[in-house]
């Protein structure tokens, strides 16, 4: 019992330990040679022009049912005039970054992983190797440079559905005038509240990509082992960035406060 | 004669298991060297070490007067520019055609135009009697005709160290031995050094200027042909009662 712990620990301290010097040979591998623009583009489509679409929807209908909750459950109470601003509010700080990294990982970082692991069990990436090509330069930078681009801007794109879908309804739907749903938003939304979606976003961008490659990477065991190395893939994920959303949404509150109050 | 590559020393091990035990081996320009073996031993292990895919445990590996074994990753990039692997699954990548695959190693590494690129897969594939699959996906071929794609991505950018992983494993006699007349013809061609590792004994000896018996974690034996075949070894013995019809090269 004890040395299964033991063996556990161990085994979880070698991953975090492998992951952290993946990502630190990402970032110098990109640094040091920036991959060539064909295969940015390639990813920049693959992650964030074939993303659009699931994004836009996602972003969308969740602003359809922020705002038809906020207006049956504060109307009652003679809120129903904030309903613009949680929508919004929602949609920038928390729900757009996060549901864009969610869907994104689902998406294509599953497939990223599949792809990298099955290009690992069948040699492919020691082939690279072998005509002295960095399979992190090749593969991992390109896809960590359209994550750090993408994700953001999928993230203001899913934003901006949301608001979009919130006022929709709450003008159609609850016949509530366009400035009652807009006008507080340039009171109570601040570019703080932008700034902490953006940085998210980023966070969420790099974390996601780098997760589904190093999982991709470390692929072993053939077919079972690629679709281990995916389903692991898309769960670390997910719990890293809701995780990290805790952290970063109280770290960058603080640091808020701090700076009101100097 | 001169030696590209001196090994000396060499362990590796996987956990508890130690597949390298103190392996000593010296290649000569211009030879093909086969290396036999049952399967599992670790010959593999020994070419993904020389070629710098994987580092060993201890000991030492030098080609051509550098030591592959302890260049960084930037330098090793460097250093095996002048070598090629056929692997066992031929490693062709899967998302591009045949051209693309012939042709990564030149786009990568060389200023060449595209027309002169385009003019060497060519040829390579012609070497190989893959003309006309240009456009296919490796997915299309038969294994055979993988092995062949593979082995015109190293006859494209016509490397001076070729090591062969296993080249007729899991093919039809037939098509194995045009895989070995293609692995002699490839080194009359490139005029380079070769490593074949193999446990087919046919093919071995239709290829090989030395032969070597890799066991428990070493070469047990090395000699040319002729004389490899009289080494009073079980393994040796067992391989040649085995041995039939064999069509040698020399």
């Amino acid at each position: 019992m004890l040395s299964a712990v033991k063996n556990q620990t161990l085994h979880v301290f070698e991953l975090v330990g492998g992951y952290i010097f993946f990502l630190l040979d990402v970032t110098r591998a990109t640094l040091r040679r920036p991959p060539s623009w064909t295969l940015i583009r390639e990813q920049l489509y693959h992650l964030g022009v074939m993303s659009f679409s699931v994004v836009a929807i996602t972003g969308f209908t969740t602003g359809f049912v922020l705002a038809a909750q906020s207006f049956y459950q504060l109307g009652e109470k003679g809120l129903a005039g904030v309903t613009g601003v949680l929508v919004a509010k929602s949609m920038i700080t928390e729900l757009g970054p996060i549901l864009t990294a969610l869907m994104v990982t689902g998406r294509v970082g599953a497939a990223m992983c599949a792809e990298l692991g099955t290009m690992k069990v069948t040699e492919q990436i020691d082939a690279l190797r072998s005509m002295a090509v960095d399979p992190l330069a090749y593969l991992v930078a390109p896809r960590f440079i359209a994550g750090f681009v993408m994700i953001p801007l999928l993230t203001l794109f899913s934003i901006m559905m949301g608001i979009f879908g919130g006022y929709l309804i709450a003008a159609s739907y609850f016949h509530m005038p366009t400035a009652t749903f807009l006008e507080p938003m340039k009171v109570h939304i601040s570019s703080f509240d932008v700034l902490t979606g953006m940085i998210k976003a980023f966070v969420f961008g790099v974390l996601l990509v780098t997760v589904c490659c190093f999982k991709g990477m470390k692929t072993t065991g053939g077919a079972a082992g690629v679709g281990r190395s995916t389903t692991q893939s898309v769960v670390t994920s997910y719990v890293l960035i809701l995780v990290s959303d805790f952290f970063l949404t109280m770290l960058l509150n603080m640091i808020h406060m701090k700076l009101r109050h100097l | 004669m001169k030696e590209r590559i001196r090994i000396r020393k060499l362990y590796k091990s996987y956990g508890k298991n130690t597949v390298l035990k103190d392996l000593n081996l010296d290649v000569h320009a211009g030879e093909i060297l086969v290396i036999l073996g049952r399967s599992g031993v670790g010959k593999s292990v020994l070419l993904r070490q020389i070629i710098g895919i994987e580092k060993p445990d201890s000991g030492s590996i030098e080609v051509d007067g550098m030591m592959i074994s302890s260049l960084k990753k930037s330098e090793l990039y460097e250093a095996v520019k002048n070598m090629g692997m056929l692997f066992q699954s031929s490693a062709l990548f899967d998302s591009m055609t045949i051209e693309e695959n012939t042709a990564f190693y030149l786009q990568q590494h060389t200023q060449l135009s595209p027309l002169a690129i385009a003019r060497k897969v060519e040829e390579a594939l012609t070497m190989v009697g893959l003309s006309g699959t240009e456009q296919k996906m490796p997915s299309d071929l038969s294994g055979g005709m993988r092995k062949r794609a593979g082995l015109a991505r190293l006859l494209a950018y016509r490397p001076s160290i070729l090591l062969y992983d296993e080249p007729t494993t899991g093919l039809d006699p037939i098509t194995a031995q045009q895989i070995s007349e293609l692995i002699v013809n490839t080194q009359n061609e490139l005029k380079g050094t070769s490593i074949v590792v193999t446990h087919d004994l046919h093919s071995a000896l239709y290829m090989a200027d030395r032969l070597a018996l890799h066991q428990d974690g070493q070469i047990v034996h090395l000699a040319k042909p002729g004389d490899f075949l009289n080494i009073d070894d079980p393994l040796i013995r067992g391989l040649r009662e085995n041995l039939t019809h064999v069509k040698r090269k020399k």
